[in-house]
């Protein structure tokens, strides 16, 4: 039995102005699995990421989620649908504690606030943030990336690594089914990026794809099953890394021929 | 002494009302980062419907401010959307706002005087409660303490908003980073919408004040009511709506201890305060970098 596909991205097109930053892009990613995206930079890596997340409209293409067409629906939906995001530069809600900015993100998940609303709707309790349910959603993401200590910080207060942790939370808070975590271990040191790496491995055995873009490659080595490495908005090869590393168009790229 | 007292008493109730007068705007500008030029004129626009309830219903012009508060929601969402999302997706969206919402001034007091006249229009102070009350030994006005305390009740709703509700949280989110918030699933559009609701309603209320705060009101009190409301901003801190009340309350004081002691000054007050703060501290004196934050 072949692995369920669950993101499909077919011929997909993306151009600002006179630069075409995505050139018929085909991709799929499979139930439980983390796919590696690499390429030099400005190869649409990140350009890809934006689109699948709804920020950028594609200018061509389909894009299919669970089946569903998802190209051009906006990222609020996206996010309730289930498909959530890392950003490369972390900007936590200012003014709002670590738990906090995980409770805004279970709130607006889209997920079972209905029910209870009406709840306390009759209890006249409505208007107050607690009517969710949303604690125990909060209380695991945090602790997914290990951020219980610190959660009564002011978000602004933490480090950057601990506030790319605290953008991972946040994404899991709203109980995403694929995750697209942009250059989440550049300008971290060894430590940190085994730690993510570590994190990103229990995520996938939750359930939860993932997309990952990044430029270390031992990083990539250790925890994706499979790569796309993309060159001036198209991929030019798909496999596992070793595979990668004996291609000759790969080779080419990365080592300028 | 009875000149400082009367003064502090006076400048504390007034700041409080200030505070209403700027805080509309501050809100638009922390979710939207755009500066509502036209924001006085909705004040202005407030009053005279305050001073319509007064002369042509003959309804007590605090009834007005339910009423106002249902339209201006209104009016906020059918701004909001009919120019908001077009400016952000443009290349320089503060600066375009700018001229967006001076034109939208400048319609609104064309109409105002096309509606209402020229002439100034007043309402008795006596509507909101007769005589005096005493304070320290100072007698103020009864319809200052009212004004002051239904001010009060509006910055309180906005905290109440702000910090306790769903939204409110939304609306914070927001203030920080747009792109974020809608990344964690909230629609960012329809929030911002219910912000500029919100914040025009708060303006218009504050209108609803001001015929017994500022007393007579024409048509072109709109342009000098903006200017005072940024200053108020600018004091407290933009893009922080709860700064506010900080700046309102200087401004107040400032305002009433220039009265007192220097009438004829009295109306450099919010221009120097301004430029004070803007050489002494950009950010307001609550403030945090609001562009880069």
């Amino acid at each position: 039995m072949s692995p369920k596909e669950i993101l499909k991205v077919e011929n997909v097109e993306k151009r600002f102005g006179g630069l075409k930053a995505l050139n018929k892009v085909n991709l799929s990613v499979y139930e439980n699995e983390i796919l590696g995206l690499v390429g030099p930079n400005g190869s649409g890596k990140t350009t890809l990421i934006n689109v699948i997340s709804g920020i950028y409209k594609p200018d061509a293409g389909k894009i299919y989620f669970f089946g569903k067409r998802i190209d051009g629906i906006a990222t609020y939906k996206l996010a309730h649908l289930g498909i959530n995001r890392t950003f490369q530069i972390p900007k936590p809600f200012h003014g709002l504690t670590v738990r906090e900015n995980v409770e805004v993100a279970a709130l607006y998940s889209g997920k079972q606030c209905l029910k209870s609303f009406f709840k306390h709707l009759k209890n006249f309790k409505f208007m107050e943030k607690g009517y969710c349910n949303i604690e125990d959603d909060v209380q695991t993401a945090i602790s997914i990336v290990g951020l219980d200590k610190l959660q009564d910080k002011q978000a602004t207060q933490l480090n950057t690594s601990e506030q790319k942790l605290l953008g991972l939370a946040r994404a899991l808070a709203t109980k995403p089914k694929l995750l697209l975590v942009d250059e989440i271990a550049a300008g971290l040191n060894q430590e940190e990026t085994d730690k993510i790496a570590e994190i990103l491995q229990t995520l996938v055995k939750k359930s939860i794809s993932i997309i990952v873009v990044e430029h270390l490659m031992h990083f990539i080595h250790k925890i994706t099953s499979r790569v796309v490495v993309m060159d001036s908005g198209s991929p030019i090869f798909e496999g596992t890394l070793e595979q990668a590393a004996n291609d000759k168009r790969v080779v080419e790229v990365f080592l300028g021929g | 002494m009875e000149l400082f007292f009367y003064a502090l008493i006076s400048g504390i109730l007034y700041g409080i009302f200030f505070a209403l007068v700027g805080i509309g705007l501050n809100l638009i500008f922390g979710v939207m980062r755009m500066v509502n030029l036209a924001h006085g004129d909705f004040i202005m626009l407030g009053a005279f419907g305050a001073w319509l309830a007064y002369s042509k219903l003959n309804m007590n012009p605090l009834l007005a401010i339910p009423i106002e508060i249902f339209i201006f929601m209104i009016i906020g969402f059918g701004v909001y959307y009919a120019f908001v999302p077009r400016l952000s997706k443009s290349r320089d969206p503060e600066m375009l706002s700018f001229i967006l919402f001076f034109g939208i001034a400048q319609i609104i007091e064309a109409l105002a005087i096309f509606a209402f006249g020229n002439n100034q229009k007043s309402i008795p102070f006596s509507t909101l409660g007769k005589g005096s009350i005493s304070i320290l030994s100072q007698s103020i006005p009864f319809s200052w303490v009212v004004s002051a305390a239904i001010s009060l009740l509006m910055i309180g709703f906005v905290y109440y908003y702000l910090y306790f509700t769903r939204t409110g949280y939304a609306t914070r989110a927001i203030m920080s980073s747009p792109e974020e918030a809608s990344s964690v699933g909230i629609d960012v559009s329809k929030i911002s919408a219910f912000a500029m609701g919100i914040g025009l309603s708060l303006a218009a209320i504050a209108g609803v004040l001001a015929p017994f705060m500022i007393g007579s009101i024409d048509p072109s009190i709109g342009a000098s009511l903006t200017t005072t409301s940024f200053a108020i901003v600018v004091i407290g801190s933009l893009g922080k709506p709860i700064g506010t009340i900080l700046g309102g309350i200087i401004y107040g004081l400032a305002m009433m201890f220039m009265q007192t002691y220097l009438a004829s000054w009295t109306n450099l007050v919010p221009y120097v305060i301004l430029i004070l703060i803007l050489l002494v501290k950009p950010s307001g004196l609550l403030g945090k970098k609001v562009r880069n934050a």
